[in-house]
């Protein structure tokens, strides 16, 4: 088990990549944004990106707003 | 109409819209093209797993320029942080700075406001400041590199217009760079006044968006803004007090 932040939270996971763990959470990825400890992360680098204790992430939407 | 140049971008649309508060977001293309409009503001918020989670940016076509806001920011921190995101996240490099700590009245801080400013000027973005129309900030924020101001005309979301028309007065007179009313245009005739008034734009999103029709709407707020705009270079007719003829008053049954 890992400790690890998201969007504010603290998670315990077993998921091994940021890939799995983006996908347990939110099934569709269409224009998410992934913070992963304070760096913008493209989609095609999910898979290569193994989680630790301690790892900060945020998911983010662009979503309506004036 | 006359073209706007803004952060090396022309735009022959002076009405900026928003993608809030939409009751369906397919209205959002609709309008777009109803509208003319060319630049739309959109915001970066944090996944809700429960909640509607749609990709604002797939209603929005590829030639209308994004404009990221920087809401929910309350320090210039913060904001900083929004707008590094949303270039990141391939929005371009236009952001709306919007700091704002006052819930009531959703007013602008204006300090941390161009604080921002600076930093993000320096960094390359074009910076489009949401502020209470000061023209002594104005200034400050010209100094530091803002690509426009965008003093408020009312509260957001109150629809009640030019509430502080004689401060955005001050700023269209002083400043060089370009002046977006932003915030409280309810109703076309708003947006005509703030175009009359020199206004180099407008942005409106809850009047268009909370419309029966956000279409039509939009086309109508496009009409006021090009009306507006026109009779502002035509160069409109004084007022007085005594009537003044527009008929000759003698040569006729007298």
């Amino acid at each position: 088990m890992k400790t690890i932040h998201v969007n504010g939270e603290v998670k315990q996971i077993e998921m091994a990549s940021l890939a799995c763990l983006v996908r347990s959470i939110q099934k569709d990825t269409s224009g998410l944004v992934l913070e992963y400890n304070g760096r913008i992360i493209r989609e095609a680098e999910w898979a290569n990106i193994e989680l630790y204790d301690d790892d900060v992430i945020e998911m983010l939407r662009f979503v309506g707003g004036g | 109409m006359d073209e706007l140049i803004l952060g090396g971008h022309t735009f022959t649309s002076r009405l900026f819209t928003g993608t809030g508060k939409f009751g369906s977001r397919s209205w959002i293309p609709k309008m777009l093209e109803a509208s003319g409009s060319q630049m739309i503001t959109v915001a970066l918020r944090r996944v809700d797993s429960g909640g509607r989670n749609e990709n604002i940016l797939s209603f929005i076509p590829e030639n209308v320029v994004l404009l990221p806001n920087t809401s929910g920011a309350r320090t210039a921190e913060e904001a900083v942080r929004i707008a590094r995101i949303a270039r990141e996240a391939g929005c371009g490099k236009f952001i709306k700075v919007e700091v704002i700590t006052d819930m009531r009245y959703l007013m602008p801080d204006n300090w941390e406001t161009l604080r921002a400013t600076e930093i993000l000027a320096a960094e390359g973005f074009v910076v489009l400041p949401y502020v209470l129309p000061d023209l002594v900030l104005a200034k400050r924020l010209e100094e530091v590199g803002a690509a426009a101001v965008m003093p408020l005309g009312a509260p957001i979301g109150t629809n009640r217009g030019l509430d502080t028309r004689e401060l955005i007065a001050m700023l269209i007179e002083n400043c060089t760079v370009p002046v977006v009313v932003d915030a409280g245009i309810g109703k076309p005739s708003h947006a005509a006044e703030a175009m009359e008034l020199g206004a180099d734009a407008v942005l409106v999103n809850t009047a268009i968006a909370t419309a029966e029709d956000p279409a039509m709407m939009g086309r109508a707020f496009s009409m006021a803004v090009e009306a507006g705009r026109l009779a502002r270079i035509a160069r409109m007719a004084g007022t007085s007090v005594e009537a003044r003829p527009s008929s000759p008053l003698t040569g006729f049954l007298d």
